[in-house]
Protein backbone atom coordinates (compact mmCIF):
# COMPACT_ATOMS: atom_id res chain seq x y z
CA UNK A 1 0.00 0.00 0.00
CA UNK A 2 2.48 2.13 0.46
CA UNK A 3 3.69 1.76 -3.74
CA UNK A 4 2.71 4.52 -6.04
CA UNK A 5 4.36 4.78 -9.07
CA UNK A 6 7.55 2.88 -7.92
CA UNK A 7 7.89 5.57 -5.26
CA UNK A 8 8.05 4.49 -1.56
CA UNK A 9 6.45 6.51 1.12
CA UNK A 10 7.17 6.49 4.97
CA UNK A 11 4.92 8.13 5.60
CA UNK A 12 1.23 8.90 4.47
CA UNK A 13 -1.65 10.76 6.32
CA UNK A 14 -4.56 10.78 4.94
CA UNK A 15 -7.71 13.33 5.78
CA UNK A 16 -6.65 13.99 8.89
CA UNK A 17 -8.70 15.83 11.58
CA UNK A 18 -7.71 17.08 14.95
CA UNK A 19 -9.34 19.02 17.59
CA UNK A 20 -8.56 20.43 20.90
CA UNK A 21 -12.00 21.14 22.09
CA UNK A 22 -13.04 24.16 19.79
CA UNK A 23 -9.82 24.27 18.82
CA UNK A 24 -9.70 23.12 15.09
CA UNK A 25 -6.07 21.98 14.69
CA UNK A 26 -5.64 19.92 11.85
CA UNK A 27 -8.19 19.99 8.96
CA UNK A 28 -8.29 17.12 6.16
CA UNK A 29 -4.88 17.43 6.43
CA UNK A 30 -2.98 15.48 3.60
CA UNK A 31 0.70 14.91 3.06
CA UNK A 32 2.75 11.81 1.90
CA UNK A 33 6.85 11.74 2.54
CA UNK A 34 8.71 9.55 0.26
CA UNK A 35 11.24 7.45 1.65
CA UNK A 36 14.58 9.01 2.16
CA UNK A 37 13.07 12.61 1.69
CA UNK A 38 14.40 15.57 4.00
CA UNK A 39 10.99 16.99 3.82
CA UNK A 40 10.43 20.27 5.54
CA UNK A 41 6.78 21.95 7.04
CA UNK A 42 6.95 25.07 7.38
CA UNK A 43 4.07 27.47 9.09
CA UNK A 44 3.72 30.06 11.98
CA UNK A 45 3.81 28.81 15.49
CA UNK A 46 0.62 27.99 17.30
CA UNK A 47 -0.92 26.39 13.90
CA UNK A 48 -0.23 22.37 14.98
CA UNK A 49 2.70 21.38 13.12
CA UNK A 50 4.12 20.00 16.81
CA UNK A 51 0.68 18.29 17.09
CA UNK A 52 1.39 16.64 13.33
CA UNK A 53 4.25 15.13 14.62
CA UNK A 54 2.83 13.98 17.48
CA UNK A 55 0.55 11.77 15.67
CA UNK A 56 3.16 10.22 13.30
CA UNK A 57 4.65 8.21 16.87
CA UNK A 58 1.08 7.88 18.17
CA UNK A 59 1.53 10.34 21.20
CA UNK A 60 -1.74 12.11 19.79
CA UNK A 61 -4.41 9.71 17.78
CA UNK A 62 -6.76 11.99 15.11
CA UNK A 63 -10.53 12.31 15.66
CA UNK A 64 -10.81 11.04 11.81
CA UNK A 65 -8.14 10.21 9.23
CA UNK A 66 -5.71 7.43 9.22
CA UNK A 67 -1.65 7.74 9.95
CA UNK A 68 0.42 4.92 7.78
CA UNK A 69 3.70 5.23 9.22
CA UNK A 70 6.90 2.87 7.89
CA UNK A 71 4.14 0.73 6.14
CA UNK A 72 1.97 0.39 9.37
CA UNK A 73 -1.58 2.07 10.27
CA UNK A 74 -0.19 3.86 13.88
CA UNK A 75 -3.26 4.23 15.37
CA UNK A 76 -4.07 0.27 14.82
CA UNK A 77 -1.27 -1.08 16.54
CA UNK A 78 -1.51 -3.19 19.66
CA UNK A 79 0.97 -1.58 22.89
CA UNK A 80 3.92 -3.56 21.89
CA UNK A 81 3.93 -3.62 18.11
CA UNK A 82 3.35 0.75 18.83
CA UNK A 83 6.42 0.44 21.14
CA UNK A 84 8.59 -1.61 18.17
CA UNK A 85 7.62 0.92 15.64
CA UNK A 86 8.39 4.12 18.00
CA UNK A 87 11.93 2.70 17.81
CA UNK A 88 12.14 2.73 14.42
CA UNK A 89 11.22 6.77 14.69
CA UNK A 90 13.35 9.04 16.06
CA UNK A 91 12.12 12.25 17.27
CA UNK A 92 14.05 15.33 18.40
CA UNK A 93 11.86 17.34 20.32
CA UNK A 94 11.75 21.18 20.89
CA UNK A 95 12.91 21.17 24.26
CA UNK A 96 15.64 18.24 23.77
CA UNK A 97 13.70 16.77 26.24
CA UNK A 98 16.59 14.59 27.51
CA UNK A 99 15.82 13.13 31.24
CA UNK A 100 17.37 15.69 33.35
CA UNK A 101 18.55 12.66 36.48
CA UNK A 102 20.88 11.13 33.56
CA UNK A 103 23.80 11.88 32.29
CA UNK A 104 24.39 12.43 28.65
CA UNK A 105 26.09 8.64 28.11
CA UNK A 106 23.04 7.33 29.95
CA UNK A 107 20.39 9.65 27.52
CA UNK A 108 22.18 8.48 24.49
CA UNK A 109 22.28 4.74 25.41
CA UNK A 110 19.16 4.90 27.46
CA UNK A 111 16.51 3.52 24.82
CA UNK A 112 19.28 0.64 24.14
CA UNK A 113 20.03 -0.44 27.56
CA UNK A 114 15.96 -0.50 28.18
CA UNK A 115 15.84 -2.54 25.14
CA UNK A 116 18.38 -4.93 26.50
CA UNK A 117 19.32 -6.40 23.35
CA UNK A 118 22.76 -6.27 23.74
CA UNK A 119 25.26 -5.86 26.60
CA UNK A 120 26.76 -2.60 28.45
CA UNK A 121 29.88 -2.29 26.46
CA UNK A 122 28.34 -2.95 23.08
CA UNK A 123 25.89 -0.21 24.60
CA UNK A 124 29.11 2.36 25.12
CA UNK A 125 30.31 1.48 21.74
CA UNK A 126 27.21 2.37 19.89
CA UNK A 127 27.05 5.54 22.50
CA UNK A 128 30.55 6.65 21.69
CA UNK A 129 30.34 6.55 17.98
CA UNK A 130 27.06 8.62 18.33
CA UNK A 131 28.27 11.36 20.18
CA UNK A 132 31.40 11.75 17.47
CA UNK A 133 29.16 11.96 14.86
CA UNK A 134 27.18 14.77 16.51
CA UNK A 135 30.69 16.27 17.69
CA UNK A 136 29.99 15.70 21.31
CA UNK A 137 32.76 13.32 22.10
CA UNK A 138 33.69 13.10 25.63
CA UNK A 139 31.20 14.86 26.85
CA UNK A 140 29.83 11.76 28.79
CA UNK A 141 29.29 12.29 32.32
CA UNK A 142 27.71 15.58 31.81
CA UNK A 143 24.37 16.43 33.02
CA UNK A 144 22.06 18.37 30.43
CA UNK A 145 21.73 20.84 32.91
CA UNK A 146 25.28 21.22 32.33
CA UNK A 147 24.60 21.67 28.38
CA UNK A 148 23.89 24.70 26.05
CA UNK A 149 20.90 24.71 24.02
CA UNK A 150 22.70 23.41 21.13
CA UNK A 151 24.54 20.46 22.50
CA UNK A 152 21.32 19.64 24.15
CA UNK A 153 19.95 19.31 20.60
CA UNK A 154 22.92 17.39 19.36
CA UNK A 155 23.02 14.97 22.05
CA UNK A 156 18.96 14.57 21.61
CA UNK A 157 19.95 13.56 17.64
CA UNK A 158 22.29 11.48 19.23
CA UNK A 159 19.63 9.46 21.21
CA UNK A 160 17.40 9.18 18.24
CA UNK A 161 20.48 8.13 16.60
CA UNK A 162 21.57 5.65 18.63
CA UNK A 163 18.22 3.15 18.03
CA UNK A 164 19.34 3.28 14.41
CA UNK A 165 15.69 4.79 13.06
CA UNK A 166 14.59 4.64 9.89
CA UNK A 167 13.24 8.16 10.10
CA UNK A 168 13.85 11.24 12.31
CA UNK A 169 11.66 13.85 13.11
CA UNK A 170 12.82 17.28 14.48
CA UNK A 171 10.69 19.78 15.96
CA UNK A 172 11.46 23.35 15.67
CA UNK A 173 15.32 22.18 15.52
CA UNK A 174 16.57 25.77 15.83
CA UNK A 175 14.46 27.62 17.80
CA UNK A 176 15.80 29.34 20.61
CA UNK A 177 19.53 29.10 19.11
CA UNK A 178 21.31 32.18 18.35
CA UNK A 179 22.56 32.33 14.53
CA UNK A 180 25.83 30.58 14.33
CA UNK A 181 24.41 27.93 16.19
CA UNK A 182 21.11 27.80 14.12
CA UNK A 183 23.90 27.17 11.17
CA UNK A 184 25.52 24.37 13.61
CA UNK A 185 22.07 22.58 13.90
CA UNK A 186 22.04 23.25 9.68
CA UNK A 187 24.95 21.55 9.28
CA UNK A 188 24.14 18.53 11.80
CA UNK A 189 20.83 17.74 9.69
CA UNK A 190 22.82 18.12 6.08
CA UNK A 191 25.41 15.39 8.12
CA UNK A 192 22.28 13.17 8.60
CA UNK A 193 21.32 13.16 5.24
CA UNK A 194 24.93 12.58 4.03
CA UNK A 195 26.13 9.79 6.11
CA UNK A 196 22.79 8.26 7.91
CA UNK A 197 20.51 8.57 5.04
CA UNK A 198 16.87 8.42 6.74
CA UNK A 199 14.29 10.27 6.30
CA UNK A 200 14.13 13.13 8.02
CA UNK A 201 10.43 15.50 8.74
CA UNK A 202 12.03 18.81 9.68
CA UNK A 203 9.15 21.29 11.28
CA UNK A 204 9.79 24.90 11.30
CA UNK A 205 9.41 28.67 11.13
CA UNK A 206 12.94 29.15 10.44
CA UNK A 207 12.85 29.55 6.43
CA UNK A 208 16.73 29.84 6.39
CA UNK A 209 16.82 26.15 7.37
CA UNK A 210 14.34 25.14 5.26
CA UNK A 211 15.67 26.44 2.98
CA UNK A 212 19.59 24.53 3.71
CA UNK A 213 18.10 21.58 4.21
CA UNK A 214 15.01 20.47 2.43
CA UNK A 215 14.40 17.90 -0.37
CA UNK A 216 10.88 19.35 -0.09
CA UNK A 217 8.82 21.85 1.55
CA UNK A 218 5.39 22.22 2.64
CA UNK A 219 3.54 25.20 3.89
CA UNK A 220 1.07 24.46 6.76
CA UNK A 221 -1.17 26.86 6.71
CA UNK A 222 -5.15 26.29 8.19
CA UNK A 223 -4.31 22.81 9.37
CA UNK A 224 -3.37 21.61 5.99
CA UNK A 225 -0.80 21.60 3.85
CA UNK A 226 -1.66 24.38 1.38
CA UNK A 227 1.64 24.10 -1.56
CA UNK A 228 4.27 21.52 -1.54
CA UNK A 229 7.62 21.50 -3.75
CA UNK A 230 11.01 21.67 -3.78
CA UNK A 231 12.93 24.77 -2.56
CA UNK A 232 13.25 26.52 -5.65
CA UNK A 233 9.64 25.54 -6.64
CA UNK A 234 8.41 26.40 -3.36
CA UNK A 235 10.24 30.30 -3.05
CA UNK A 236 8.46 31.11 -6.13
CA UNK A 237 5.42 29.54 -5.34
CA UNK A 238 1.88 31.96 -6.05
CA UNK A 239 0.04 30.50 -2.93
CA UNK A 240 -0.69 33.66 -0.87
CA UNK A 241 0.21 32.22 2.70
CA UNK A 242 3.63 31.19 1.23
CA UNK A 243 4.43 34.69 -0.16
CA UNK A 244 3.01 36.22 2.83
CA UNK A 245 4.87 33.61 5.11
CA UNK A 246 8.10 34.19 3.07
CA UNK A 247 8.00 38.13 3.48
CA UNK A 248 7.46 38.11 6.99
CA UNK A 249 10.53 35.78 7.49
CA UNK A 250 12.92 37.41 5.18
CA UNK A 251 15.21 38.93 7.50
CA UNK A 252 16.24 36.32 9.63
CA UNK A 253 18.98 35.35 10.56
CA UNK A 254 21.46 37.87 8.57
CA UNK B 1 -29.64 34.63 39.06
CA UNK B 2 -33.09 33.38 39.18
CA UNK B 3 -33.43 31.53 42.70
CA UNK B 4 -34.94 28.50 41.34
CA UNK B 5 -31.60 27.51 39.03
CA UNK B 6 -29.64 27.76 42.86
CA UNK B 7 -30.71 24.10 43.94
CA UNK B 8 -29.94 23.12 40.01
CA UNK B 9 -26.74 24.93 39.74
CA UNK B 10 -25.60 23.55 43.54
CA UNK B 11 -26.35 19.88 42.04
CA UNK B 12 -24.91 20.64 38.51
CA UNK B 13 -21.68 21.31 40.59
CA UNK B 14 -21.86 18.12 43.00
CA UNK B 15 -22.80 16.17 40.00
CA UNK B 16 -19.56 17.26 38.12
CA UNK B 17 -17.21 16.62 41.17
CA UNK B 18 -18.87 13.55 41.69
CA UNK B 19 -18.26 12.65 38.05
CA UNK B 20 -15.03 13.82 37.76
CA UNK B 21 -13.86 12.20 41.48
CA UNK B 22 -15.16 8.79 39.35
CA UNK B 23 -12.62 9.46 36.57
CA UNK B 24 -9.98 9.68 38.13
CA UNK B 25 -10.61 6.62 40.25
CA UNK B 26 -11.00 4.82 37.42
CA UNK B 27 -7.54 6.54 35.47
CA UNK B 28 -5.86 5.39 38.53
CA UNK B 29 -7.06 2.13 38.63
CA UNK B 30 -6.14 1.62 34.99
CA UNK B 31 -3.22 2.79 35.91
CA UNK B 32 -2.61 0.19 38.44
CA UNK B 33 -3.76 -2.68 36.06
CA UNK B 34 -1.15 -1.52 33.75
CA UNK B 35 1.46 -1.82 36.40
CA UNK B 36 0.33 -5.08 37.69
CA UNK B 37 0.44 -6.46 33.91
CA UNK B 38 3.92 -5.11 33.28
CA UNK B 39 5.40 -5.96 36.50
CA UNK B 40 7.59 -8.90 35.09
CA UNK B 41 9.14 -7.26 32.42
CA UNK B 42 9.89 -3.94 35.36
CA UNK B 43 11.56 -6.36 37.75
CA UNK B 44 14.14 -7.58 35.94
CA UNK B 45 16.32 -3.61 36.19
CA UNK B 46 16.93 -4.59 39.88
CA UNK B 47 18.84 -1.57 40.74
CA UNK B 48 16.12 0.91 39.60
CA UNK B 49 13.74 -1.33 42.37
CA UNK B 50 16.50 -0.89 44.80
CA UNK B 51 16.95 3.10 44.52
CA UNK B 52 13.18 3.63 44.87
CA UNK B 53 12.63 1.41 47.73
CA UNK B 54 16.27 3.20 49.34
CA UNK B 55 14.48 6.42 49.10
CA UNK B 56 11.62 5.30 50.97
CA UNK B 57 12.77 2.93 53.26
CA UNK B 58 16.09 3.84 55.05
CA UNK B 59 15.45 7.22 54.14
CA UNK B 60 12.41 7.93 55.94
CA UNK B 61 14.14 5.86 58.75
CA UNK B 62 14.68 9.40 60.99
CA UNK B 63 11.53 11.24 60.75
CA UNK B 64 9.49 7.88 60.78
CA UNK B 65 10.87 7.31 64.05
CA UNK B 66 10.70 10.78 65.86
CA UNK B 67 6.63 11.00 64.50
CA UNK B 68 6.26 7.81 66.02
CA UNK B 69 8.08 8.21 69.34
CA UNK B 70 5.95 11.29 69.96
CA UNK B 71 2.88 9.57 69.34
CA UNK B 72 3.13 6.81 71.19
CA UNK B 73 4.05 9.21 74.29
CA UNK B 74 1.15 11.50 73.64
CA UNK B 75 -1.15 8.51 73.36
CA UNK B 76 0.43 6.90 76.56
CA UNK B 77 0.38 10.28 78.36
CA UNK B 78 -3.91 10.47 77.73
CA UNK B 79 -4.85 7.02 78.13
CA UNK B 80 -2.76 7.36 81.42
CA UNK B 81 -4.06 9.90 83.23
CA UNK B 82 -7.67 9.08 82.11
CA UNK B 83 -7.26 5.41 83.08
CA UNK B 84 -5.51 6.61 86.73
CA UNK B 85 -8.89 7.77 87.87
CA UNK B 86 -10.47 4.63 87.03
CA UNK B 87 -7.68 3.09 88.89
CA UNK B 88 -7.15 0.87 85.89
CA UNK B 89 -3.28 1.68 85.11
CA UNK B 90 -2.80 -1.86 83.80
CA UNK B 91 -4.64 -1.43 80.48
CA UNK B 92 -2.46 1.41 79.74
CA UNK B 93 0.16 -1.01 77.54
CA UNK B 94 -2.07 -3.01 76.00
CA UNK B 95 -4.37 0.57 74.37
CA UNK B 96 -0.71 1.91 73.15
CA UNK B 97 0.47 -0.93 72.15
CA UNK B 98 -2.62 -1.43 70.09
CA UNK B 99 -3.50 1.34 68.95
CA UNK B 100 -0.28 2.04 67.57
CA UNK B 101 -0.15 -1.90 65.67
CA UNK B 102 -3.71 -1.51 63.87
CA UNK B 103 -4.18 2.36 63.68
CA UNK B 104 -1.84 4.59 64.26
CA UNK B 105 1.74 3.23 62.80
CA UNK B 106 0.32 2.51 59.54
CA UNK B 107 -1.71 5.78 58.88
CA UNK B 108 0.68 7.95 60.22
CA UNK B 109 3.91 6.54 58.40
CA UNK B 110 1.28 6.15 55.10
CA UNK B 111 0.51 10.21 55.70
CA UNK B 112 4.16 10.94 56.41
CA UNK B 113 5.15 9.35 53.26
CA UNK B 114 2.65 10.86 50.84
CA UNK B 115 3.74 13.87 52.09
CA UNK B 116 7.73 12.99 51.47
CA UNK B 117 7.53 10.19 48.85
CA UNK B 118 4.15 10.89 47.36
CA UNK B 119 4.61 14.69 46.41
CA UNK B 120 8.07 14.19 45.85
CA UNK B 121 7.13 11.31 42.88
CA UNK B 122 4.52 13.74 41.45
CA UNK B 123 6.87 16.69 41.29
CA UNK B 124 9.68 14.12 39.42
CA UNK B 125 7.19 12.86 36.93
CA UNK B 126 5.27 16.21 36.60
CA UNK B 127 8.35 17.78 35.56
CA UNK B 128 9.32 15.48 32.78
CA UNK B 129 5.80 15.30 31.73
CA UNK B 130 5.85 19.16 30.94
CA UNK B 131 9.62 18.82 29.87
CA UNK B 132 8.30 16.53 27.23
CA UNK B 133 10.47 14.11 28.70
CA UNK B 134 7.63 11.50 28.98
CA UNK B 135 6.96 11.79 25.45
CA UNK B 136 10.86 11.44 24.57
CA UNK B 137 10.41 7.42 26.14
CA UNK B 138 7.44 7.27 24.57
CA UNK B 139 9.41 7.83 21.23
CA UNK B 140 11.90 5.63 22.34
CA UNK B 141 9.72 2.88 22.35
CA UNK B 142 10.15 2.56 26.26
CA UNK B 143 6.72 2.22 28.85
CA UNK B 144 6.62 5.00 30.98
CA UNK B 145 4.52 2.88 33.76
CA UNK B 146 7.80 0.22 33.41
CA UNK B 147 10.22 2.63 33.69
CA UNK B 148 8.97 5.29 36.37
CA UNK B 149 5.31 3.92 37.64
CA UNK B 150 6.22 0.19 38.30
CA UNK B 151 9.52 0.62 40.29
CA UNK B 152 8.08 3.30 42.69
CA UNK B 153 4.77 1.25 43.02
CA UNK B 154 6.97 -1.55 44.39
CA UNK B 155 9.16 0.94 46.40
CA UNK B 156 6.12 1.86 48.18
CA UNK B 157 4.64 -1.37 48.48
CA UNK B 158 7.80 -3.19 49.82
CA UNK B 159 8.82 -0.75 52.33
CA UNK B 160 5.91 0.84 53.81
CA UNK B 161 4.94 -2.53 55.81
CA UNK B 162 8.87 -2.70 57.09
CA UNK B 163 8.41 1.35 57.99
CA UNK B 164 5.21 0.43 59.67
CA UNK B 165 6.25 -2.16 61.81
CA UNK B 166 9.71 -0.17 62.64
CA UNK B 167 7.16 2.85 63.37
CA UNK B 168 5.44 0.75 65.77
CA UNK B 169 7.69 -0.69 67.56
CA UNK B 170 9.25 2.56 68.40
CA UNK B 171 5.69 3.92 69.29
CA UNK B 172 5.38 1.38 72.16
CA UNK B 173 8.46 2.40 73.28
CA UNK B 174 7.58 5.72 73.37
CA UNK B 175 4.61 4.89 75.59
CA UNK B 176 6.82 2.83 77.48
CA UNK B 177 8.89 5.72 78.17
CA UNK B 178 6.02 7.78 79.37
CA UNK B 179 4.26 4.72 81.14
CA UNK B 180 7.79 4.50 83.09
CA UNK B 181 7.85 7.93 84.13
CA UNK B 182 4.27 9.22 84.89
CA UNK B 183 2.66 6.22 85.63
CA UNK B 184 5.69 3.72 87.63
CA UNK B 185 5.02 0.76 85.00
CA UNK B 186 8.29 -0.77 84.05
CA UNK B 187 9.80 -1.95 80.89
CA UNK B 188 8.81 -5.20 81.73
CA UNK B 189 5.99 -5.30 83.02
CA UNK B 190 4.88 -2.58 80.29
CA UNK B 191 5.62 -4.96 77.37
CA UNK B 192 4.87 -8.09 79.12
CA UNK B 193 1.33 -6.33 78.98
CA UNK B 194 1.49 -5.01 75.79
CA UNK B 195 2.69 -8.18 73.95
CA UNK B 196 -0.11 -10.51 75.81
CA UNK B 197 -2.80 -8.04 74.51
CA UNK B 198 -1.94 -8.28 71.08
CA UNK B 199 -2.65 -10.81 68.82
CA UNK B 200 -1.27 -11.88 65.06
CA UNK B 201 -4.60 -10.83 63.71
CA UNK B 202 -3.81 -7.13 64.84
CA UNK B 203 -0.58 -7.08 63.33
CA UNK B 204 -1.90 -8.42 60.06
CA UNK B 205 -4.49 -5.55 59.95
CA UNK B 206 -1.69 -3.17 60.28
CA UNK B 207 0.29 -4.92 57.78
CA UNK B 208 -2.42 -5.09 55.36
CA UNK B 209 -3.21 -1.47 55.58
CA UNK B 210 0.27 -0.70 55.16
CA UNK B 211 0.42 -2.61 52.19
CA UNK B 212 -2.63 -0.53 50.31
CA UNK B 213 -1.47 2.85 51.41
CA UNK B 214 1.28 1.92 49.92
CA UNK B 215 -0.59 1.37 47.11
CA UNK B 216 -2.29 4.34 46.97
CA UNK B 217 0.49 6.87 47.61
CA UNK B 218 2.36 5.79 44.64
CA UNK B 219 -0.29 5.20 42.62
CA UNK B 220 -2.18 8.51 43.44
CA UNK B 221 1.58 10.09 42.53
CA UNK B 222 2.61 8.80 39.69
CA UNK B 223 -1.01 9.47 38.09
CA UNK B 224 -1.10 13.11 38.89
CA UNK B 225 2.54 13.61 37.51
CA UNK B 226 1.18 11.55 34.33
CA UNK B 227 -1.88 14.15 33.54
CA UNK B 228 0.30 16.90 35.15
CA UNK B 229 -0.33 19.94 32.43
CA UNK B 230 0.68 23.50 31.98
CA UNK B 231 4.78 24.54 33.21
CA UNK B 232 5.92 24.93 36.47
CA UNK B 233 2.18 26.09 37.57
CA UNK B 234 0.68 22.57 36.60
CA UNK B 235 3.93 20.91 38.37
CA UNK B 236 2.97 22.66 41.45
CA UNK B 237 -1.23 22.10 41.21
CA UNK B 238 -0.04 18.11 40.64
CA UNK B 239 1.66 18.29 44.13
CA UNK B 240 -1.02 19.78 46.02
CA UNK B 241 -3.96 17.41 44.36
CA UNK B 242 -1.15 14.52 45.03
CA UNK B 243 -0.83 15.44 48.34
CA UNK B 244 -4.71 15.89 49.05
CA UNK B 245 -6.01 12.85 47.21
CA UNK B 246 -3.60 10.55 49.07
CA UNK B 247 -4.77 11.79 52.50
CA UNK B 248 -8.51 11.22 51.30
CA UNK B 249 -7.95 8.41 50.35
CA UNK B 250 -5.50 6.76 52.79
CA UNK B 251 -8.12 7.67 55.44
CA UNK B 252 -11.37 6.25 53.26
CA UNK B 253 -9.50 3.32 52.94
CA UNK B 254 -8.21 2.48 56.82
CA UNK B 255 -12.19 3.12 57.76
CA UNK B 256 -12.99 -0.03 55.45
CA UNK B 257 -10.05 -1.84 56.42
CA UNK B 258 -10.85 -1.59 59.97
CA UNK B 259 -14.59 -2.41 59.46
CA UNK B 260 -13.67 -5.13 57.41
CA UNK B 261 -11.16 -6.59 60.25
CA UNK B 262 -13.73 -6.37 62.89
N1 LIG C 1 -2.31 18.39 24.15
C1 LIG C 1 -2.96 19.50 23.77
N2 LIG C 1 -4.14 19.83 24.34
C2 LIG C 1 -4.82 20.93 23.95
N3 LIG C 1 -4.41 21.76 23.00
C3 LIG C 1 -3.26 21.51 22.38
C4 LIG C 1 -2.47 20.36 22.73
N4 LIG C 1 -1.37 20.35 21.95
C5 LIG C 1 -1.46 21.44 21.15
N5 LIG C 1 -2.59 22.13 21.41
C6 LIG C 1 -3.03 23.34 20.69
O1 LIG C 1 -2.91 23.10 19.32
C7 LIG C 1 -2.44 24.27 18.65
C8 LIG C 1 -1.22 23.94 17.83
O2 LIG C 1 -0.12 23.68 18.69
P1 LIG C 1 1.31 23.24 18.17
O3 LIG C 1 1.18 22.05 17.31
O4 LIG C 1 2.17 23.11 19.36
O5 LIG C 1 1.78 24.48 17.28
P2 LIG C 1 3.17 24.66 16.54
O6 LIG C 1 2.83 24.79 15.09
O7 LIG C 1 3.78 25.92 17.06
O8 LIG C 1 4.02 23.48 16.83
C9 LIG C 1 -2.20 25.31 19.72
O9 LIG C 1 -3.28 26.19 19.71
C10 LIG C 1 -2.15 24.52 21.00
O10 LIG C 1 -2.66 25.27 22.06
MG1 LIG D 1 5.68 23.35 18.06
Amino acid sequence: MSENAGKTYDVIAEKLNKSFGANHVLRDFTLSVEKGQTFVIVGPSGSGKSVFLKHLVGLITPDSGEVVVLSKKINELPPEELLALRRRIGMVFQSSALLNSLTVEENVGLGLTEHGLIGQEEVLKIVNEKLALVEMSGKNQLLPEELSGGMRKRVAVARTLALGPDMILFDEPTVGLDPLLSSNVDELILGLKKNVKCTNIVVTHDLITAFRVADRIGMFHDGKIVAIGAPEEFRRSQDKSVQEFIARNRDWRI
Amino acid sequence: MNMDDLPNSFLVFVGTKVLDGCNEAGAMLILLVQCVREAPQAMRRKHRLIIQMKRVGPDSLFIAGALALFIGMVLALHSGYSLRQFDFEEALAPIVALSMVKEMAPVITALLLSGRIGAAIAAEIGTMQVNEEIDALHTLGISPVRYLAIPRLIGCVAMLPLLTIYAGIVGMYGGALVAATYFDISYTVYFQRAFDSMEMKDVMEGLLKALLFGAIIAIVACHRGFSTRGGAEGVGRAITTCVVTSFIAIIICDYFVTRFMM
